[in-house]
């Protein structure tokens, strides 16, 4: 017990030392503190973000490097099949994967929308390289099939509203459109039947119609010999009821949830271990997650980098001032081990003062802290949003001269912007974790103050000491 | 009390400080050993501290060698060391130094504060003195404060290298009184170990220490 009073009382005996000690360790322990709170708070909001931003990757073809690469103007495109995408998704940084398939049918008892404009009533001859029309029947329907719903943006977007009926929920059920279905007499409940475009091994389904909408988008008549064109002629199944064909007789593509957005050039590269042709590359929004995220992210590192280059700082002047210090503590440890005191009983009088002296500091500094964390954190964070908003807007110009004659590019650019809604506010709170890790933290500094003078004990005798004093 | 068997001491191999040096102290006496500098003087103190251990000989307290027992709990309770250079913790007070004698010695102790402003009293340290820092006394009140904590825990066992070497006459005088009445008074067995003739003149046995060799010079 008289050790920890005798510590204590040592800490008023020298004043001057404690002092400058207390400052900086107060000092380091705020700006720990400070750096603790907002970093962990950043990281939270990384990780919510992370968590509620669907990091969606596509497989799209590179048609410039293929023209580049092409030597007689052929562009030899492998088509990817739903085996490949099965075995994409298989990869462990695929949460989902949402496929898409779509080909155009004859269905033989449904006149489609824009039939009559055409001379003979048909839409159009799908052709294969021999050019033989007679092998084929005249598609007159879009025919798509979805994996998921999420799929089905026109609906999401309140283009397309179901008007009878609702959305296909079992195998050999479709929708179709309010305007093909008045003009063939269609109602919920009828069956449609649809071929296969290529008459040899043409294959049949019989769909049931489940809902039938309304489109509010204009359909494009600009394309007066195809009506499947025509959105009018679109005919919506699940994903499961256009396996059924054959996978040659439609086109299949995907969407690939990823579970890290960090985890795209992985997957990417995988992709290709797993066969992707080199024709095609991965898209993703991560950039997306990346602007919105980056002042979180960005925060987070500076805080991280501030926090380390203080503590070396600051561990580096707290060690030289013990080594400094020792000089004039060692005649107190001869004297005190002349007195009989044992070096272990030194050493915990050591640690028992830089102990109170780093928990008085530790307080001190959690207090301030917590106080200051939010409007340094408010402080840093506009700081990044500026810079942010700076790099975007720099961006945007580069972007709109390139597409400034594409209306449509500019407008999905733009859009993407402005859609995007960037941290603004970090909310910063000390919690459990982050108080244990400034403990530890001051324990460690604890250790290293009074390192040197338990080496210091446990290396010198006293007689030795005290007759250096002498 | 305290026995030295043929003891020899060097701090390197090829030279021993001290050469089967013998003697035996008992309480109630003041023993003075003196010497030149560099005759292994504060090497013997050191040795009968327990602050250091002899390689050749025994050194027997109540019987028991240094050697074998705790030296820390033998410093603590049973000696009482008093340095030339006073040795005492200079920002702290006078009460404190001496309080922390008596609770370093980990004996049963009512009352610390009191006994050792008592103690203080006793060599000359007023209330108001024992308040004050060391740092702030002189170089007399000094040694009284570290005569003071050198008794504080009662030892059996008193040593002072040198206690008069920066004190005027007068103030000689009055620690060598001290150092006295503590051996005849209350039974301590005090070992001076000095060059001063003027110490040696109170010496209840008188030796010699020359060329690593102890040696009876009177009773």
């Amino acid at each position: 017990m008289y050790i920890i009073k005798n510590a204590i009382k040592n800490l008023g005996r020298n004043k001057g030392r404690n002092i400058l000690m207390g400052i900086l360790t107060f000092f380091m322990l705020a700006v720990v503190c400070v750096s603790v709170v907002i970093e962990s708070a950043s990281q939270k909001i990384s990780e919510a973000y992370k968590n509620r931003f669907s990091v969606t990757a596509n497989l799209s073809v590179d048609y410039m490097s293929l023209i580049a690469g092409s030597s007689n103007g052929v562009l030899d495109i492998q088509s990817l099949t739903q085996e490949d995408f099965a075995k994409y998704a298989e990869s462990k940084y695929v949460d989902n994967c949402i496929t898409f398939g779509s080909t155009v049918v004859y269905a033989p008892e449904v006149i489609a929308i824009g039939a009559d404009q055409i001379s003979n009533g048909v839409g159009m001859q799908i052709m294969e390289p021999d050019g033989f029309s007679s092998q084929f029947y005249s598609a007159n329907l879009s025919f798509y099939g979805y994996s998921d719903l999420m799929l089905l943006t026109d609906f999401i977007e309140g283009n397309r509203k179901f008007i009878s009926g609702s959305v296909f929920a079992n195998i050999n059920e479709c929708v179709i459109s309010s305007e093909l279905a008045e003009q063939n007499d269609l109602s919920v409940g009828d069956t449609i039947e649809v071929h296969t475009a290529k008459k040899e091994n043409s294959q049949t389904l019989n769909l049931t119609i489940s809902g039938i909408y309304l489109d509010a988008i204009p359909s494009s008549d600009t394309n007066i010999f195809d009506v499947t064109q025509n959105r009018r002629n679109d005919v919506m199944v699940s994903f499961e009821t256009l396996s059924q064909l054959n996978s040659d007789k439609y086109k299949i593509d995907g969407t690939f949830i990823l579970s890290d957005p960090n985890a795209i050039d992985a997957f990417t590269l995988e992709l290709h271990q797993k066969g992707l042709p080199e024709a095609y590359y991965v898209s993703s929004n991560v950039d997306d997650y990346k602007q919105v995220a980056a002042p979180a992210e960005s925060l987070s590192n500076i805080v991280q980098v501030f926090m380390v280059v203080v503590l070396v700082l600051g561990g580096s002047i707290l060690l030289f001032l013990s080594l400094i210090t020792i000089r004039e503590r060692k005649y107190e440890i001869g004297i005190l081990r002349a007195k009989g005191m044992s070096k272990g009983k030194i050493a915990v009088q050591f640690l028992a003062e830089n102990f109170t002296l780093i928990l008085t500091c530790l307080i001190l500094a959690t207090s301030v802290g917590i106080i200051v964390a939010q409007p340094v954190s408010d402080m840093l964070l506009k700081q990044q949003i500026e810079k942010f908003e700076e790099q975007r807007e720099t961006q945007v110009d580069k972007y709109q001269d390139i597409f400034a004659s594409d209306d449509s590019q500019n407008k999905a650019f733009g859009s993407n912007a402005n859609d995007l809604n960037p941290i603004t506010n970090i909310p910063v709170a000390l919690n459990v974790k982050d108080v244990l890790f400034i403990s530890l933290l001051s324990i460690a500094l604890c250790i290293l103050t009074s390192i040197v003078g338990v080496i210091y004990i446990s290396k010198h005798e006293p007689m030795k000491i005290l007759m250096e004093r002498s | 009390m305290l026995t030295m068997n043929r003891v020899t001491f060097g701090y390197d191999t090829k030279k021993a400080v001290l050469h089967h040096v013998s003697a035996n102290f008992q309480t109630g006496k003041v023993y003075v050993i003196m010497g030149k500098s560099g005759t292994g003087k504060s090497t013997l103190l050191s040795l009968l501290s327990g602050l250091d251990v002899c390689k050749d000989g025994e050194i027997l307290y109540q019987g028991e060698n240094l050697a074998h027992i705790n030296r820390n709990s033998y410093r603590a309770k049973n000696i009482g060391i008093v340095f030339q250079g006073y040795n005492l913790l200079i920002n702290a007070t006078a009460i404190d130094n001496v309080a922390l004698s008596m609770e370093i010695s980990g004996k049963r102790i009512p009352n610390i504060r009191q006994k050792a402003y008592a103690i203080l009293q006793n060599v000359g340290i007023d209330r108001q003195m024992a308040g004050r820092k060391v740092l702030k006394l002189s170089g007399g009140e000094q040694q009284r404060i570290a005569i003071a904590s050198a008794i504080a825990h009662d030892p059996d066992i008193v040593i002072a290298d040198e206690p008069t070497g920066n004190l005027d006459n007068e103030t000689e005088q009055e620690i060598m009184n001290i150092l006295l009445e503590l051996a005849h008074e209350q039974g301590k067995c005090v070992i001076i170990v000095t060059h001063s003739k003027e110490v040696a003149k109170y010496a209840d046995e008188l030796w010699g220490l020359a060329k690593g060799n102890l040696n009876f010079v009177k009773r």
